[in-house]
């Protein structure tokens, strides 16, 4: 079949395509603005808030409501429900690929070895962006307008369409089974062909932009939240440490993503017409500039809302203030700026000279005060503390600062340049990130879902036998794998590689062992989802972290 | 002041101390070693040691020392001084990828990017057999970008 | 606490379940190259043997070689065995990769992969098949599929007369984007075939 008859058939076919979806948007649009026209008479901004009031009533549980409504409480369990998914099916992947890895020789995959690839890459993109991000967001969206006293919802459905594209993006991402890593470096990446980016991976870089559109929208909804929708009573200096965290992580978020939005759309039109990213007209390392300006900021992004849930957990069960509130802010907001000058250290030896490794590596240097002042503060508050109850939300806490101390030093030790050398690209790097988004992000992503578990299982409550053993067991294997693959790299093991040499197999079968074990871990939580749900639900659905709270009413009075 | 700020300022300027000592040995210590970026068109300006033309391709390695030529292995001379100049050349009609040889027995890395000839020199001290492996992710045989030197005395 | 129902939210557990295994059953059918589909016939019975030699260079099957063409074309007639003496002219990997329509189409079958033929200048490996289907038959290497891609021309024993050889003009940096919008419309058709079904 020529490209002529190609190009008829598809125009015919979206042609159609676009004729239904016109119509079923016509039909959609004048409904909406009939109810528009019902809640203005009912003196309310927002129509879905309207309509969550008058029919579906206040959602704070997980319920197929959350993604029919689109008030702010919905709109969190959505991002919450979405990034627990994808975290078990992201998780599924990184352990058959580290299962894969048993033999030196790849054996399992019977040598496909692109499906180590292309796990490799889903695993990467998928818990970054959906789970790391997605359960940022819908903490923000869930806790925060009970913590800052929100009166009313608005820009709901800004907050709804922003997830569905999110949620659009993350679908082509699997879609595409692209091989290229989470980086997408382009003369690689704009390879079409399954030995090196995949066929598809077009539409990985098409769903990671509709992933970008998503995110922003939801920033920007966000900080309006915080800003705006604060209730007068709370001053911006007296809120809580969460709203800060969340503030400062998505003004350095909606500051940093257009580079890489406009990289990834310079990369798709190389697809077509390669000039941006190749060598015969531009540098390939362009690319990674601009990708690194936004791929660092990312990983902070991961970890500086769980700072600040930290600082909301901890008192609840040291029954103590945080030792010092000025200094954590003043941390938190110190990362925003610093982790944006660092993203150099990503690029120490690819020729950029000397004098740019000593600048990177100076600021790289610099960026440890502001997680160090946090440290302290932690542990400051834990040392001031008369009695420390040590319930799971608890544990997960001590262990995510215990492993967070492990992964910075591991981290801060890799900006000097000469170290840097021989660390990076190894799993040295694998395993300092994994000791802090295995003990920060993870661990304290499920210390919060801990907390609100009355709450979002209409009042039941988690079977604490089986969450002490997916803690334990969590905290075991991230620390024996993470710890494998910190020292193998140290020798020199190769990162995101299908076969290695064979005098590496100790460390990774080690890493074997701990990833079997994280697996296992996760599999009491999805256990304790159903013997939790086996309960007779309680009237009572408040949780520990929003004690001090009521929903938001909707607008009353139209002001 | 009280107690609080006492404490507080105490671990930031423990902290400082600590960062500045590594910073200052940062410098000490990149000083003493020559890895630079030489381009196409002045390939020779930080070049002070027997050339290694390493040249990237997927997927393998190619050394060419002394116009001898050798595919996934080469042999060194031990206390010799050797400036390695690394490139990426594209298989066949498509595009060249950027690759990163590793040579962790000594240390040793440099990225291989397409159009850009990065150099880094040095000295082996030590007679044996190292490994060197690629450590960036280049394709579907990635993995099998890497082999053993000899270095002899 | 004792008696223990079944209530609405443990479908979220089972959703979880379901596509875990499904992303994980979706991720491991990623097409490679053992999965082409076109199967070998076992034990035919063959009436002739054809030698044919290549050498494995990216720019083209034979670039290079004295006195023979870049990418020939081979005619056989059905019945043929072709022993493909496959020998390593660069140090790039290559696969040898046949299908039985007129261009490389996804079912197809690699008789040499990237890891039996080694990147050693001169290692030669030999493989054979039987053609017992008419038509025009594609060779070609899946990592340099825009420049070695040759014909086989299979014709039935009673018909013999020659085949003209198929030459191709385009540039290979056009015939890469090329390849990247037929992929694209491939995939657009796919899709919206799947929306109408």
């Amino acid at each position: 079949m020529s490209t002529t008859d190609y190009l008829i058939e598809v125009s015919l076919t979206i042609s159609v395509i676009f004729l239904i979806l016109f119509y079923i948007y016509y039909k959609y649009n004048s409904a909406k603005s009939e109810m528009d026209v019902v809640a203005e008479k009912n003196n309310y901004v927002d129509t879905g808030s309207y309509f969550r009031d008058k029919f579906g009533g206040k959602t704070k549980a997980f319920s197929i409501n959350a993604f029919l409504l689109n008030d702010s409480k919905s709109i969190g369990i959505r991002y919450i429900i979405t990034s627990i998914i994808f975290f078990f099916i992201a998780g599924a992947f990184g352990l058959v690929m580290r299962v894969s890895l048993v033999e030196p020789t790849p054996t399992l995959f019977f040598n496909r070895t692109v499906i180590y690839d292309v796990l490799t890459t889903q695993h990467g993109i998928l818990m970054i962006y959906m789970w790391a991000l997605g359960s940022a967001l819908g903490f923000s969206y869930y806790l925060l307008p009970s913590f800052l006293k929100v009166k009313k919802d608005s820009m709901g459905g800004y907050s709804s369409a922003a997830y569905w594209i999110y949620l659009l993006g993350a679908i082509f991402i699997v879609l595409s089974r692209s091989s290229t890593r989470w980086y997408f470096y382009p003369p690689l990446s704009i390879n079409l062909n399954p030995y090196n980016a995949g066929s598809f991976n077009w539409l990985a870089v098409l769903g990671m932009e509709m992933i970008f559109v998503g995110v922003v929208i939801a920033a920007i909804v966000v900080i309006k939240i915080i800003i705006m929708d604060r209730d007068d009573s709370i001053k911006i200096e007296q809120m809580s440490l969460f709203a800060w965290a969340v503030l400062f992580t998505l003004i350095m978020l909606i500051a940093s993503a257009p580079f890489f939005m406009l990289s990834l759309a310079m990369t798709f039109y190389d697809f077509f017409n390669p000039v941006f990213f190749v060598s015969s007209s531009s540098s390939p390392l362009s690319f990674a500039e601009m990708f690194w300006i936004w791929g660092h900021p990312i990983v902070y992004i991961a970890v500086l809302p769980q700072f600040g849930l930290i600082y909301e957990i901890m008192p609840k069960f040291t029954g103590n203030k945080v030792y010092s509130y000025a200094s954590g802010v003043l941390a938190l907001g110190l990362l925003m700026p610093l982790s944006e000058l660092v993203w150099g250290h990503h690029l120490l030896n690819s020729g950029f000279g000397i004098e740019w490794g000593l600048f990177f590596a100076t600021a790289s240097f610099i960026v440890v005060i502001p997680s160090a002042i946090t440290v302290f503060n932690y542990i400051a508050t834990l040392w001031t503390s008369t009695k420390i109850r040590m319930t799971v939300p608890m544990l997960f806490v001590v262990n995510g600062i215990f492993d967070f101390i492990i992964g910075g030093i591991t981290g801060v030790i890799q900006s000097n340049l000469v170290l840097n050398e021989l660390l990076h690209g190894t799993y040295w790097v694998t395993g300092h990130f994994h000791f802090i988004f295995l003990g920060i992000t993870t661990g304290i992503g499920f210390a919060t879902i801990y907390m609100l578990f009355p709450s979002l299982t209409n009042g039941r409550k988690y079977n604490v036998r089986l969450a002490y053993w997916h803690f334990t067991l969590t905290a075991i294997g991230s620390f024996i794998m993470s710890m494998g693959w910190t020292v193998g790299g140290f020798y020199g093991m190769p990162r995101f590689v299908a076969g290695y040499f064979a005098r590496f197999q100790a460390y990774q079968d080690t890493a074997i062992l701990g990833g079997v074990i994280v697996g296992v871990a996760q599999l009491f939580f999805l256990a304790n989802i159903f013997v939790t749900y086996s309960r007779k639900p309680s009237i009572s659905t408040n949780n520990a972290l929003e004690d001090t709270y009521d929903l938001p009413t909707a607008v009353e009075g139209g002001e | 002041m009280n107690q609080k700020y006492k404490v507080e300022i105490i671990w930031i300027i423990a902290v400082l101390a600590v960062l500045f000592a590594s910073m200052g040995l940062n410098f000490y210590v990149t000083g003493m070693k020559g890895f630079s970026i030489a381009t196409k068109e002045t390939p020779g300006e930080h070049l002070n040691g027997t050339i290694i033309q390493v040249t990237g391709v997927q997927w393998s390695w190619s050394f060419e020392i002394n116009g001898v030529k050798s595919v996934d292995n080469f042999t060194l001379v031990v206390n010799h001084t050797y400036t390695m100049v690394v490139d990426s050349l594209p298989v066949g009609t498509g595009q060249a990828v950027i690759h990163d040889l590793l040579i962790p027995q000594f240390g040793i890395q440099v990225y291989a990017v397409p159009g850009q000839n990065n150099t880094i020199t040095f000295t082996p001290d030590k007679t044996g057999t190292f490994i060197f492996e690629c450590v960036e992710y280049c394709g579907y045989d990635h993995y099998k970008m890497r082999g053993y030197f000899s270095v002899i005395e | 606490m004792a008696e223990r129902t079944f209530s609405q939210g443990m479908i979220f557990g089972i959703v979880i379940i379901i596509l875990m295994f499904g992303g994980l059953y979706y991720m491991l059918s990623a097409p490679t190259t053992l999965n082409g589909g076109l199967v070998e016939p076992s034990n035919t019975p063959y009436t002739k043997t054809v030698n044919v030699t290549l050498y494995a260079n990216s720019l083209g099957w034979d670039y290079g070689i004295k006195g023979d063409q870049v990418n020939p074309t081979i005619n056989i007639t059905t019945g043929t065995r072709i022993v493909f003496t496959v020998i390593e002219d660069d140090t790039a990997p290559h696969t040898l990769t046949i299908a039985d329509s007129p261009s490389e189409s996804s079912t197809h079958l690699t008789l040499i992969t990237t890891s039996q033929l080694t990147q050693n200048i001169g290692h030669t490996v030999i493989v054979s098949y039987v053609f017992n289907t008419v038509g025009t038959w594609t060779y070609w290497c899946e990592i340099h599929a825009t420049t070695m891609v040759g014909k086989i021309n299979v014709l039935s024993s009673a018909n013999t007369s020659a085949i003209p050889n198929c030459s191709s003009g385009v540039n290979p940096a056009q015939q890469h984007s090329q390849q990247n919008l037929n992929s694209f419309y491939q995939f657009l058709l796919d899709i919206s075939g799947a929306i109408i079904a």
